[in-house]
């Protein structure tokens, strides 16, 4: 390569390169049913975002799960009006 | 940034940054714990649990070897500590189970080797290790499942008592819809981040009556002693969003995740037109709801499983 980044492990075979692509992890946090929550990560300005939910407990057939509408504004992620606690993971690359 | 490290790929995109943290391999499991449930009707259904060790909520990556719909539906602490269940389901009626890749921020990893590249975050926490093996994505797409989980519902299902079986109802409600995305260039043997979220339940109402006289009929009416009977049954199905992998495309389509039927009986009797009576019993589980809930985006990120094997 000409310029980059390679990382090798310790047997030389290449473990990481600027060839790669991934999904950073920015934050990770719980939001309950019924609840909200609105943080701001400067990290993301000008960058790809990628959000996405998992239920916690699973939806159950017997009523309505309304999963938490997720919303990226600028820095901003907003998280409110599911039924159902859920982790939230915020991504950028 | 103003200081710390932060390195960008060929795409100009964050590849390391001590602001964020990489995802990194924990490990991979090719057996369930246990089976939650499986069933052959209504397409067929299979529900697994998968056990995993990690401090930290696991993020889970699925190589579905065959081409029916698989979905991550439930992520929960486990009764041991630093473990999660990880629930997973897929259409059909096959016994091949997914492997399961589960990743983690490096918090949850403890390297051996002394040989590598680690970034720390400011407060003194790894944000990148190359020693756990990082996790890089191949391709990824947003799907969207389709609105209704069968394009038309025709049935003729037993009115009296949810008689109808489970395979005659299943016929009836199996899914046959999805959508379909193309996705390029992914590798022979790929794994997907899938968190299903897309519910829908339908059902089918069916209603019958019959009447009885021992005396004579007149013009329709009953000279003597009368009994007039109906019979209602719902038969429904419960759905979830799940992914399949053919050929190059991803299809947003739909599992049978749950079924039932909810049955009620009324009989009346009267004798010269005057009531004397009656019965009346149910059973069975309500329907909740006919509708298609939860159909925003959902993200589908691919990766090469190989890498981690």
């Amino acid at each position: 390569m000409s310029f980059g980044l390679d990382i090798f492990e310790s047997g030389g075979d290449l473990t990481y390169s600027t060839s790669d692509v991934t999904w950073n992890q920015v934050d990770f946090f719980q939001v309950n049913a019924g609840g909200s929550a609105s943080n701001s990560y400067p990290s993301i300005s000008g960058r790809s975002v990628l959000t996405a939910q998992f239920w916690i407990n699973g939806p159950p057939a017997n009523r309505k799960a309304i999963a938490h509408s997720i919303t990226v504004s600028g820095t901003n992620v907003s998280v409110s009006g599911g039924s159902e606690d859920a982790y939230v993971m915020v991504l950028m690359k | 940034m103003s200081y710390g490290f932060l390195a960008l790929n060929d795409n100009n995109e964050v590849l390391v940054s001590s602001d964020t943290r990489n995802l990194h391999f924990l490990g991979k499991y090719t057996t369930p714990a246990s089976t939650v449930y499986s069933t052959n009707t209504h397409g067929g259904f299979r529900h697994w649990k998968y056990t995993v060790t990690s401090s930290r909520v696991p993020v889970v990556f699925m190589y579905m070897p065959t081409t029916e719909y698989y979905a991550v539906v439930r992520t929960t602490t486990g009764s041991a500590s630093n473990t999660y269940d990880i629930e997973v389901i897929r259409s059909g009626t096959s016994s091949t189970t997914p492997d399961v890749y589960v990743f983690a921020d490096p918090r949850a990893s403890t390297a051996t080797d002394n040989y590598g590249l680690v970034v720390y975050k400011d407060d003194g926490t790894a944000a990148f290790d190359s020693r756990l093996r990082p996790l890089a994505v191949t391709g990824g797409v947003v799907v969207t499942h389709p609105s209704n989980p069968k394009g038309s519902i025709s049935s003729s299902l037993d009115c009296k008592n949810c008689n109808s079986s489970n395979s005659a109802a299943g016929s009836v409600f199996a899914p046959d819809q999805f959508n379909t995305y193309a996705v390029s260039g992914q590798p022979s043997k790929p794994m997907f981040f899938f968190a299903s979220l897309a519910q829908a339940q339908r059902e089918v109402y069916h209603s019958c009556n019959e009447w009885e006289c021992d005396g004579i009929s007149v013009k329709g009416n009953c000279v003597g002693v009368e009994r007039e009977y109906k019979w209602e049954s719902f038969y429904w199905t419960f759905y979830r969003g799940g992914i399949s992998w053919d050929s190059g495309n991803v299809k947003a389509g739909w599992v049978s995740a749950a079924f039932g039927c909810r049955w009620t009986y009324q009989k009346d009797s009267a004798f010269i037109g005057i009531g004397t009576g009656g019965d009346s019993g149910s059973g069975g589980e309500w329907p909740y709801t006919n509708e298609t809930i939860n159909l925003q985006n959902n993200a589908v990120i691919i990766g090469d499983a190989s890498r981690y094997d």
